[in-house]
């Protein structure tokens, strides 16, 4: 999408009036100003919904670049999300609305959902796992998962949970970057009828790790021997004694990891605190939840939309989670639709890419549906292109005389959306909108200066809020690095970005070598040193190519060992290599073979140039082009 | 050097009953230890030596010279080595708890014992002087001595256990049987939970000098029986001098033959009568109903507006008029209203806050869990509603079920009371004879049925007998097949090709809801009609001042959907007020005990309604499942159905949750007695009238009778959620008020105490009459399972030529495998202590040990059956015979 084009666009789209006086939060503006004039008596206003073992004594520090709230306070993130509920009249309601890949349904109650997690709170602390010990969860997206999850957050344990997808190199460099004391595992996972085996996967990881783990097995036996454990054994053996364990407001809750464009992925660390009020306050204004209403995010417990919007802020909130295992468009193109139709979905979340997908299966699909109960569909994870906006509009939302469609934009580091539209303001297709509360956003250059409206340049965000990370697990200094890489006392986002001048905001893409695939961020150095730990391979380099329904798609250039021979037998093989190494969604789509590489005279791949070749445009200046 | 220690502790010994011999007033052990130079725990172990041989005694803190010690000896002794040998004999051969019991010169028995950590043993008995008879050892002794030593012992009878025998005929009985088998048996008669066998041992001139056994828990006793009354037996007479002289004399026959006394009432055991008992103050401080006695008062004087005022919680399409007209024996409740009891039960919380509660969580036969929330259960109760008007269903029709306890069941009744449809379910399994009559008699517009059900692993088809069984007749079948065979009319295809559009229909008030046939174990069965909205009115009531659910509680009503207890309780009651309800098919105990355990835990269930039989059942597989259970969140237990013994009650109280018993009907649609929460239980007495019912204990002429009479149970006036007719048949409904004049007649028999607590004393028919004495069935079962080796007890009467009737029991044993001798003897001591604890020692009694007894599906014990077969006769219809 090219920037002048974009500024061009004239689409404006509002929500339904009935829609807009039932908002939440009716008066946006007012919102917005106040959660900047008085961040205190806003955030506090917010906390005080919840339960706090020891009431704190300030909303915030904020110590450049180090931001702490709810200073001096005790909570615990599940004794918010379930004893509160599973005590009041919500004990029965359902918590957790689970659709297995084969279509069967599963539900637990607030009630049933406590008692499983104090169950295996319990057995997690027989296990010998305490408070601040890191727990791997490397489980597929089940209702398991999610209680292996609160079980940790109870007991104060923190959990770091890895895409059950990713491969055996990116599991055992997570597991020991968090010193993990346990690892909870899944077998398999299921997609389009077939299970995906994750069990060799997670053995080849802690191959000589002295590291226990727990299995949650639904296609094969448990591993046996002393360090291995059945998950619904040790569940069921346990009672239901674990309390919520109060936690300082600041201890930390869960370390997800996400990719750099250098080095190791980050462990991006969230708190019981801030985490809980920010993203709960979110589920309401932002996406506009009401009681009753059941709430689906399509995404996966491994990614942070997981985190915050399947499991901690509808349970925070007490409403209905919906979740599904397996792709969109199994068992037909009208899954989703038909999932909507029959659990009367009423708020929807999902990406960009899956919109993408439905575009091209046709409107007929979710034509065929009962879609009246869906009133919103947040979208976040990569930009929305207007066309693919226009499509849901048209096809989910009745042309938007009934529902609405919310682009936002955020990242595992923000915890929850940032820039959005609210359900009270217009829409402008191409833009993921405004500030939220909470958040002071700004486009900058290089130096920090901000930039006139219309001029593409540096997000940057000029003060944190409660559910913002507070550092990288194990690397501090990389968090400063955030908070010092453009001059001004900004976080970088990374991405680039315009303003309008009516203040919208437009997200364009990665200013970094991270990719974005289907919304799964991939840094170009994780794939580049997968390729090269190949023994054939010798170089390698990785870019991003345009893809119409996943955004963007990686492309390989590989320069062989001398006296390796190119076959496509040996590019399938180093590509199967690259999909054990860190799983598919990081798997190239495509591999060249190359005799050499493009690179600067100080020996840096010049990735530009080969990307400018891909799209046949003007790679730019070439004067350090080693010759 | 171990020589002279021995040496020096003989010389101390000696040195010290010197000592004591000088000190008939007593000797501390401090002096004594001065005296010997010795420490002071060296003289407690000297002393402590010297008093377990008899030597000395202690008496406080002070020890004197033993009054016997040094007294000439009167009659030689069994040589002790060699009797210790035979103890040790005895353990080893049997590895049990075993003792050897001397029977001293005061007439004492001194126990020795020899065991190993582990096994119990009786505590605080070093030497018994008194209670001989409580113990088998005792027993084994005294049968044998001689009748002037005897007596002394028959002047201490008391009590040690509910079992222990304090009857001086009774223990005669018990005696002559001892001499007659040659050993003792005691079941739980000195301690409970242990029992144990034993037997003589004769001195040189035949008199019996002491007897050995051993001691094992009651749960092991049936099945070590025969090997340890083998061991006992063989040692004992190895141990003895001499064999034991055949002693049957004549007259002793005919001293304790029972008929020939003249007869006495026993002595009442005052310790062991039942106590009121307070449910716990947690319960009874939170208790929805906290005045019984005021709000009784209150329905009393005003029911319309009692009625009225909790009739406001529900919808009313339109206002009723009066809240109840009565025209004996006719009566109609909230006049002129229109309601849809599926409108308040689920479109009301679909609508609000419930939407996404859980309305339903149904275990069905096939393992598969069905959790349908209040939005989910609407929509699918429309669309089904939509189909069935589709095949032509409409208002007043009615439409028979015929399916297990499932998911398809429940959207049936819904669906057909949405939209004014009759359901009348019959319960799977039912014969197919049983099944067309009900038919015919409904002439039904529907059949809706399942081709089969799955019930302990098993397939049990029906299909074939749904075939035979409306061979002929026109009606349409809706099949929910699980076979594979595809019907023309499929329940999930009608239910998908159908829009969940179809509304709840507003109804008259008392607009029939449902037809159900009683269980019939008395005769042709009769199809009780109840109505929208008295039914849905007054069941409610109860389950919120009765069974005290609160707001986001789930409640589970074992009973089958297709009983009374599963239309009001298990589906209709807890809708109609949101709550979460728990729906098995499954037997309870398939594949074991734990499975009902496993539902309680896993849907977090707070209160249970279940039946009698089942709790007797759980008592009988043992403490050890609910001790392994974390039943934090079950707080109250209700039972209904039958007779409730008061142990089974102490056994559920104290394992489960509090228990409250409660009595009702078919034709009352809800509980008519039991005692509520504010109020103390009398286990084995129901309770009280609940609010809206006023009931008497009458004679056959309607006179009503004092405290302390049996007679008839009777309602004097309906309540809204009674009966209003039987379905083709106002006359039997009619006769029913008639039978009594003015009353209706409930057909059970009950009595009444002076506070009002009415115990049930089984049904009318259900009477034994033997001479002058009328006896309910349930009061001779509760007695024999008050007994600790009874698990069920079924008792019939049988003609006797002389006496009328007797009585005929019949009891499973907790224990099943157990040995032809071991039910003999058991039968026999079960027969001498009902006869024991009825009070008449002149009745016949006779007791037969079955493996299980027969029972309808709904749980009832078919007395008719077993009476039919003891006496050759046809047992009539069987329809509803477990199979």
């Amino acid at each position: 999408m090219e920037l002048e084009q974009l500024l061009k666009t004239e689409l404006r789209y509002q929500a339904p009036a009935a829609l807009r006086e039932a908002a939440n939060v009716p008066d946006f503006q007012a919102e917005y100003t106040r959660s900047l004039q008085d961040p205190e008596g806003f955030w506090g206003a917010q906390a005080q919904r919840f339960h706090w073992f020891r009431p704190y004594e300030r909303v915030m520090e904020w110590n450049f670049p180090d931001h702490r709230w709810f200073v001096g306070g005790q909570t615990n993130i599940t004794y918010n999300a379930l004893d509160r509920h599973a005590k009041g009249p919500k004990r029965n309601q359902v918590a957790l609305l689970y659709l297995r890949e084969d279509g069967q349904e599963e539900k637990l109650t607030y009630g049933e959902l406590l008692d499983r997690v104090a169950r295996l709170a319990t057995a997690l602390g027989r296990l010998g796992i305490a408070q601040g010990d890191r727990v791997i969860i490397y489980m597929p997206l089940t209702l398991e998962g999610i209680i292996a999850i609160l079980a940790c957050a109870r007991i104060g344990a923190i959990h770091s949970v890895v895409y059950a997808g990713l491969g055996v190199s990116a599991l055992r460099e997570r597991i020991l970057d968090a010193g993990a004391k346990l690892v909870m595992a899944g077998d398999v996972s299921y997609r389009r009828g077939k299970a995906v085996d994750l069990e060799a996967i997670v053995l080849q990881a802690i191959e000589d790790l002295d590291i226990p783990t727990v299995w949650f097995c639904r296609s094969k036996a448990a591993p046996q021997g002393p360090r291995f454990h059945d998950f619904n054994q040790l569940l069921w053996s346990h009672p239901p004694k674990a309390e919520a364990v109060p936690l300082d407001s600041e201890h930390p809750l869960f370390i997800l990891y996400t990719s750099g464009s250098t080095g190791k992925p980050k462990g991006v660390v969230h708190v019981h605190g801030g985490y809980m009020v920010g993203t709960a306050y979110h589920l309401r204004s932002f996406f506009d939840v009401k009681d009753t209403d059941v709430y689906w995010a399509t995404s996966d417990i491994g990614w942070i939309v997981g985190h915050s919007y399947i499991v901690y802020a509808p349970l925070l909130e007490g409403v209905t989670s919906l979740l599904r295992e397996g792709a969109p468009d199994y068992p037909d193109p009208g899954a989703f639709w038909s999932v909507v139709e029959r659990y009367r979905v009423n708020v929807m979340f999902t990406a960009p890419t899956a919109v993408r997908m439905f575009m091209k299966f046709g409107p007929e699909w979710p034509a065929r549906h009962d879609l009246s109960s869906l009133r919103l569909v947040g979208v976040a994870g990569e930009p929305l292109n207007p066309e693919a906006w226009q499509w849901a509009v048209e096809h989910l939302t009745e042309g938007g005389k009934r529902g609405f469609v919310a682009d936002n934009w955020w990242q595992t580091e923000l915890g929850g959306p940032t820039l959005g539209t609210p359900i009270t303001l217009e829409a402008r297709p191409g833009f993921a909108g405004v500030p939220l509360p909470g958040v002071e956003a700004a486009v900058v250059d290089a130096k920090g200066h901000e930039v006139p409206p219309g001029s593409g340049g540096l997000l940057v965000l000029k003060r944190p809020f409660p559910h913002m990370m507070r550092t990288v697990w194990g690397n501090h200094a990389r968090y400063t690095q955030y908070w010092t890489e453009i001059p001004g006392w900004v976080y970088a986002a990374g991405d680039v970005a315009s303003q309008s001048p009516d203040g919208y905001f437009g997200v364009l893409g990665r200013a970094d070598d991270v990719l974005n695939v289907a919304g799964h961020r991939i840094g170009t150095a994780d794939v580049e040193s997968a390729l090269v730990s190949h023994p054939a391979v010798a170089e390698a380099a990785v870019i991003g190519v345009p893809d119409p329904i996943k955004g963007e798609n990686i492309k390989a250039f590989v320069v062989l060992r001398a006296g390796r021979e190119k076959s496509p037998a040996l590019r399938e093989e180093i590509i199967q290599h690259v999909r054990l190494e860190l799983g598919p969604i990081a798997t190239p789509a495509e591999l060249v073979f190359l005799d050499k590489l493009p690179k600067t005279r100080s020996g840096k791949i010049l990735r530009r140039l080969l990307k400018a070749q891909e799209l046949g445009k003007d790679p730019g200046d070439l004067s350090t082009l080693e010759e | 050097m171990a020589q002279s220690r021995k040496l020096t502790t003989v010389q101390a010994a000696l040195r010290v009953l010197a000592y004591l011999a000088q000190h008939p007033e007593g000797v501390e052990a401090a002096r004594l230890a001065t005296f010997l130079g010795k420490s002071l725990s060296t003289a407690y172990a000297l002393l402590a030596s010297l008093v377990a041989e008899g030597f000395a005694e202690r008496e406080g803190s002070t020890y004197r010279l033993s009054r016997t010690a040094l007294a000439p000896a009167p009659a030689p002794l069994a040589r002790p080595e060699k009797l210790s040998d035979a103890l040790e004999e005895l353990y080893l051969r049997t590895r049990e708890r075993s003792y050897l019991a001397l029977l001293g010169r005061e007439g004492e028995l001194r126990l020795s014992t020899r065991g190993r950590q582990g096994l119990p043993r009786l505590v605080g008995l070093d030497q018994v002087t008194e209670g001989f008879h409580a113990l088998a050892l005792g027993k084994a002794v005294l049968a044998f001595l001689e009748a002037e030593a005897q007596a002394r012992h028959f002047q201490h009878l008391r009590p040690f256990t509910p079992l222990t025998i304090t009857d001086p005929l009774t223990l005669e009985e018990e005696l002559a049987k001892v001499r007659q088998l040659g050993f003792a048996v005691e079941i739980e008669e000195h301690a409970e939970g242990l029992s144990s066998l034993a037997a003589p041992i004769f001195g040189p001139e035949g008199r019996v000098v002491g007897a050995l056994g051993v001691l094992v828990p009651s749960r092991r006793f049936p099945y070590a029986f025969t090997r340890l009354a083998q061991a006992v037996q063989e040692v004992a007479r190895a141990a003895s001098s001499f064999p034991p002289q055949a002693q049957t004399p004549k007259e002793e026959e005919e001293k304790n033959a029972p008929a020939l006394q003249p007869p006495r009432t026993p002595p009442a055991i005052p310790s062991y009568e039942e106590q009121p008992v307070w449910a716990p103050a947690s319960l009874r401080n939170n208790a929805n109903l906290q005045d019984y006695a005021a709000e009784y008062a209150r329905s009393q004087q005003d029911p319309e507006s009692f009625w009225a005022e909790w009739a406001r919680r529900f919808h009313w399409f339109r206002p009723y008029e009066r809240v109840v007209e009565w025209n004996f024996p006719n009566h109609r409740w909230f006049v002129g209203g229109q309601t849809n009891i599926t409108y308040n039960a689920l479109d009301r919380h679909a609508k609000g806050p419930k939407r996404n509660q859980l309305a339903l969580v149904v275990l069905a036969d096939d393992g598969s869990v069905h959790k349908v929330s209040y939005r989910e259960l609407r929509d699918l109760v429309s669309r089904l509603a939509g189909g069935l008007q589709a095949l032509g269903v409409g208002a007043g029709d009615r439409v028979a079920v015929y399916m297990p306890t499932s998911l398809e069941t429940t959207l049936t009744f819904l669906a057909c009371a949405r939209i004014g449809a009759v359901h009348v379910a019959i319960p799977a399994g039912l014969g197919s004879q049983a099944l067309r009559e009900r038919l015919l008699d409904t002439q039904a517009r529907l059949l809706v049925a399942a081709d089969r059900m799955y019930q302990a692993g098993r397939t049990i088809p029906l299909r074939g007998l749904v075939e035979e069984a409306t061979q002929g007749l026109t009606m349409p079948i809706l099949w929910h097949s699980r076979d594979g065979q595809q019907d023309t009319l499929e329940f999930w295809e009608l239910l998908e090709a159908h829009r969940p559009t179809t509304p709840a229909l507003p109804l008259d008030s008392e607009h029939p809801l449902f037809i159900l046939y009683t269980s019939g174990s008395t005769g042709k069965p009769k199809g009780v009609v109840h109505v929208h909205g008295g039914y849905m009115v007054g069941t409610t009531y109860h389950l919120r001042t009765l069974f005290d659910l609160k707001e986001g509680e789930v409640s589970w009503a074992t009973a089958d959907l297709s009983w009374i207890v599963g239309h009001s309780y298990g589906l209709y009651a807890p809708l109609l007020e949101g709550l979460t309800s728990v729906l098995r098919a499954e037997r309870l105990d398939y594949p074991d005990a734990g499975s009902f355990y496993e539902t309680l835990e896993e849907c977090g269930v707070n209160v249970l309604i279940t039946s009698p039989t089942w709790l007797r059942t759980l008592r009988k597989h043992g403490d050890d499942w609910a001790k392994k259970a974390h039943l934090s969140e079950l707080r109250l237990v209700a039972s209904v159905g039958e007779y409730l013994a008061p142990e089974v009650w102490h056994w559920a109280t104290k394992h489960l949750a509090h228990v409250l018993d409660h009595w009702w009907q078919t034709e009352t649609g809800g509980p008519c007695l039991s005692t509520p929460l504010c109020c103390p239980v009398k286990p084995g007495k129901v309770g009280l009238p609940l609010p809206g019912v006023e009931v008497a204990v009458v004679d056959p002429q309607g006179r009503e009778l004092p405290p302390g009479e049996k007679g008839h149970l009777v309602l004097r006036f309906p309540f809204p959620h009674f009966m209003r007719t039987f379905w083709n048949n106002p006359e039997r409904y009619a006769e029913q008020w008639q039978r009594i004049p003015g009353v209706y007649a409930t057909g059970d028999l009950a009595v009444r105490d002076s506070e009002g607590y009415i115990a049930l004393l089984g049904r009318s028919d259900d009477v034994i009459k033997v001479g002058e004495l009328r006896i309910g069935t349930a009061e001779i079962e509760g007695t024999m399972l008050a007994h600790p080796a009874v698990a069920e007890a079924a008792a019939v009467g049988l003609s006797d030529p002389i006496h009328g009737e007797v009585i005929k029991v019949y009891v499973v044993l907790k224990t099943r495998e157990s040995s032809l001798q071991v039910r003999e003897i058991m039968a026999s001591k079960l027969a001498t202590y009902l006869r024991r604890q009825l009070g008449s020692a002149g009745l016949h009694t006779e007791v037969e040990v079955l493996e299980h007894l027969p029972r309808t599906k709904s749980g009832k014990i078919l007395r008719r059956l077993l009476k039919a077969q003891e006496l050759g006769a046809d047992p009539g219809d069987l329809s509803t015979l477990e199979p």
